[in-house]
């Protein structure tokens, strides 16, 4: 292992380290709202869907 | 590892912002689907027919990966119930560990069988994983994959640190290989190597880890994202789902597999399939941990079973709401419909078994080629004909963290110059090789022929859809901005 590789190795795993908790911080104090659970349904998705729950219904 | 971290912030996170944008800006138009998706943002039928490759990579992909699904389920299984015995002698641990890995994928002969008679267990581990996937994917389960994850993959971050904790205090563990230490495997893994940044084949396989890793240029994000609404934060999120996926693969991976790899097997077959390194690999690990190692083992495996489960689901997904959304048919019939086609293909990859031969064709050709073109042609659609000013309007949309405007100029010029360059140097340097290989293997042959009947298969699917939602009066080539 070069001096090289140990400062590639430092600055790569730490500046990996350092994205994913800069993230994760964003992430968790971010305020949150529901719009996901009622996301709109496209008219084409609407139909296949209806005619999927109407299957399961009737099963 | 220089060719890597270019690739990763010059192509990986730019294009992964493209595609989330992408996909959330057709589903607000009402498509799921990557040809859909991509003829709105595209505007028009060349970006429409060019989005098929966003079905044909994860269905492909699909057709594989499920079969090393089985692997992690069987590997597991072993763990569970003794069937990896890897001996005393620690000399042999590697050798045993490369026979078990070929017993378990019939790397060593074609056919479905065992030498002497009845089913190669493989085939029975794959039937399992398939029919759990497609009782997932019709069920469509997502909180129980969601409530497994939850705990899931913690799970296996921990096993990961003591995994790590084990690779790092390995010293020399064969004395008659005094080279073959840790800090040399950590070197072989991380000291920059500039004389192979002449090669085009080099970028081009960073480039594609880069894009597997993240699922970018795949038509899974585009999917997925299309569910989202303006509200959701498709910044944060891309960066949050890249980084998490570079923690796995730089802090562990880079730490644990390559450097374990030139421990236990030397130079040489570190740089081989990166699919059979970590199989290869870490039982010798965990063999080494002692009796905790084969617990340690089961639990990996299992989770590396579980996190691969969430990815196939994923893959099937874009190509589901496809069938749903250009052909009309029930959740019921287009699941029946894709099991058909997946089941075929996964067939031929378990037939062809030996040396891996229809996997790694596959693997090749779809795996790395045809996503590198794919987010070559997202990246210039979201780019040029999208257009930056209004891609970035439209990423910043319900965002709290802002793109660095630097981004503009490196999405628009920086990333269509560096995949095109790339491509091309490779074409020119590598691909001659590889196209003169197909012809003296006929399993390699008849895997692309099966590749582009798919293919077609999918263009004729397209079409029909293209007419259906004509007729339905929707702005296919995205000429109208969204109503919501």
């Amino acid at each position: 292992m070069t001096i090289g590789g140990w400062i590639f190795m430092i600055l790569s795993v730490g500046f990996v380290v350092a994205l994913a908790a800069f993230c994760f911080y964003r992430v968790l104090t971010a305020p949150t709202h529901a719009s996901q659970a009622k996301a709109q349904s496209p008219p084409l998705m609407q139909q296949t869907d209806r005619q999927w729950q109407r299957k399961k219904t009737s099963s | 590892m220089i060719p890597y971290f270019c690739a990763l912030l010059l192509l990986g996170i730019p294009i992964c912002w493209a595609e989330w944008t992408m996909g959330r800006y057709g589903g607000r138009k009402g498509f799921r689907s990557a040809p859909a998706i991509m003829g709105v943002v595209g505007k028009g039928a060349v970006a429409r027919y060019l989005g098929v490759l966003g079905l044909l990579i994860p269905l492909v992909i699909y057709m594989y990966y499920v079969l090393i699904e089985s692997w992690c389920l069987q590997y597991c299984f072993a763990y569970l119930f003794g069937g990896l015995d890897l001996g005393a002698d620690p000399t042999k641990y590697a050798e045993e560990s490369g026979k078990f890995f070929t017993a378990v994928t019939g790397a060593d002969a074609n056919g479905i069988t065992l030498a002497h008679g009845g089913i190669h267990p493989s085939v029975i581990f794959w039937a399992v994983t398939f029919a759990l996937n497609f009782w997932f994917i019709y069920r469509g389960l997502s909180k129980g994959i969601e409530a497994v994850c939850m705990w899931a993959m913690p799970a296996m971050a921990l096993c990961a640190v003591i995994v790590l904790m084990r690779v790092l205090t390995l010293g020399t563990p064969d004395p008659t290989y005094p080279d073959r230490n840790v800090l040399n495997g950590l070197g072989f893994m991380w000291n920059p190597d500039l004389s192979k940044l002449g090669d085009f084949k080099t970028w081009l396989a960073a480039a594609g880890q880069i894009f597997f890793s993240l699922s970018v240029g795949f038509g899974v994000i585009i999917n997925y994202a299309s569910y989202l609404t303006k509200k959701d934060d498709v910044v944060l999120s891309g960066l949050t789902a890249s980084s998490t996926n570079e923690l796995f693969e730089v802090a562990f991976g880079g730490l644990i597999t390559i450097p374990a790899a030139f421990v236990f097997l030397g130079a040489s077959a570190s740089f081989g399939s990166t699919f059979g390194l970590g199989f290869n690999t870490l039982p010798v690990v965990f063999e080494y941990m002692g009796g905790v190692g084969r617990v340690i083992g089961a639990i990996w495996f299992l989770m590396l079973f579980l996190a691969a489960i969430t990815s196939s689901l994923s893959m099937l997904q874009p190509v589901l709401a496809f069938l749903m959304e250009a052909l009309g048919v029930s959740r019921g019939r287009a699941v029946s419909l894709l099991g058909g086609i997946t089941l075929l293909g996964s067939l031929w990859v378990i037939y062809f078994s030996k040396g891996l031969v229809a996997l790694d064709t596959m693997d090749f050709w779809v795996g790395t080629m045809l996503i590198f073109v794919l987010a070559t042609v997202q990246i210039i659609c979201f780019g040029w004909v999208f257009g930056i000013e209004q891609g970035f309007e439209e990423a910043h949309l319900g965002a709290q963290l802002r793109i660095p405007s630097i981004f503009r100029f490196i999405i628009k010029y920086v990333s269509p110059a560096y995949l095109l360059l790339v491509f091309a140097g490779f074409c020119l340097q590598t691909l001659p090789g590889y196209v003169k290989g197909l012809g003296e293997n006929d399993v390699a042959r008849w895997t692309l022929v099966l590749i582009s009947i798919i293919l077609l298969m999918l263009v004729g699917m397209t079409r029909m859809g293209e007419r259906r939602w004509r007729e339905l009066g929707l702005d296919i080539d995205g000429r109208t901005p969204p109503r919501d």
